[in-house]
């Protein structure tokens, strides 16, 4: 069983419905599908990487031999599909405290759903209809959600920072140095602690596993002094 | 995916004549594109995957392959991106350009303005010719999160 690949999670869960509910659930999703400000909370979590929902017709699964009994199934099927970081239970937790109206909108057709609210009993449900992955690969399992969003805006600044880099003067090049330093890039891992400015983080920069939250402010000293490095303690 | 469960009482008892193999990936490009590929340049894998499965025509004809893996397949109903704009390679370039930064400001901290706008032009040539992040793989845990957690 392989769930788990550097930090993410590969979820899967599969819930039966009534045939004659699928219609609905499906009129859900197209209005979700059209109206993006609805997923903003999906968005706003930000530790899901993706996540998708296939509604199963019971007649829809493949039938590629005459050899291969056709199946008499009595309910259509959700299939959830969910890579995320953070563990199975932060993952739960998260949607019960703050989604549970999507959750209870997507997850009410299915029989037995108790809803997202005790988490307890949506806990003991996912954990009754979930399968394990048997095998699962992730281009960048490192990466979570928030480190690569982070890369991403370290690139859109370093790309236009470098384009005029090499054409300014020393000291143009100098400030604008500092202004991108000032957004934020995260620096690798040293040793020490990791402290300066009005901020002292407790967590030793050693020990600091999630290099996202550590910004770097710089400040401008006239000299070869180290300059101090601050935590957010986010 | 041996059956599907019984979630208990009022529900009827569902079950299964034939086991499923789920697949389930997410990928830049279309379809067909992406077939091919992995019939051509992972075929070695997919025979070793999918030769369990009925009616698996193998990957030498690719054709046939894209045939089968269309047949089987499943629309998805709804499909949730965090970040939707970017493909593969411009998320590794991304992960690869923060990390050789960070690793430069580090490195050329207290240094005057002249001297750092040298070495940064260099460190741009730099990390234009330097190779790609390894991607990632199967890192396999057995750590039973649900467990765990």
């Amino acid at each position: 069983m392989t769930n788990i690949n550097g930090k993410a999670y590969a979820m899967n869960a599969v819930t039966p419905m009534k045939p004659w509910k699928t219609p609905l659930l499906r009129i859900f999703f197209f209005i979700l599908g059209l109206i993006k400000p609805l997923q903003k909370d999906l968005k706003d979590l930000s530790f899901i990487h993706f996540a998708r929902w296939v509604v199963v017709s019971r007649h829809s699964l493949p039938h590629l031999s005459e050899r291969q009994p056709r199946e008499e199934l009595q309910y259509d099927y959700l299939l959830f599909f969910s890579n995320f970081n953070g563990t199975w239970n932060q993952y739960i937790d998260a949607f019960s405290a703050a989604l549970y109206h999507g959750l209870d909108a997507i997850w009410m057709w299915s029989e037995k759903y108790p809803g997202a609210r005790p988490v307890t009993a949506l806990k003991q449900y996912i954990g009754l209809v979930q399968f394990d992955t048997d095998y699962y690969y992730n281009v960048y399992p490192h990466s979570a959600t928030n480190d690569v969003k982070a890369a991403l805006r370290v690139q859109e600044a370093f790309t236009a920072f470098a384009r005029t880099s090499q054409s300014l003067s020393p000291e143009e090049f100098g400030k604008a140095w500092l202004a991108l330093e000032g957004q934020g890039i995260p620096r690798s891992r040293v040793d020490g602690d990791c402290s300066g400015g009005d901020i002292v983080c407790r967590t030793s920069a050693a020990r600091c596993t999630d290099l996202r939250f550590c910004l770097r402010l710089s400040k401008t000293t006239g000299s070869k002094s180290a300059i101090p490095w601050s935590c957010a303690g986010i | 995916m041996d059956d599907v469960v019984f979630v208990g009482h009022p529900a009827h008892e569902d079950h299964l004549k034939s086991r499923y193999l789920l697949f389930e990936t997410n990928f830049d490009g279309d379809l067909d594109t992406y077939l091919r590929r992995m019939a051509t340049e992972t075929g070695e894998f997919v025979e070793a995957v999918w030769k369990h499965c009925v009616g698996f025509p193998g990957v030498s004809d690719v054709d046939a392959f894209i045939a089968y893996m269309k047949k089987c397949q499943l629309t998805t109903t709804f499909f949730f991106a965090d970040v939707n704009d970017q493909t593969v390679e411009s998320t590794m370039q991304a992960l690869k350009t923060q990390a050789a930064l960070a690793r430069f400001m580090e490195k050329h901290q207290g240094m005057d303005a002249a001297e750092l706008q040298r070495a940064f032009g260099e460190f741009c040539q730099r990390l234009a010719k330097s190779p790609a992040l390894p991607r990632g793989g199967d890192l396999k845990n057995t750590r039973q999160e649900k467990a765990s957690a």
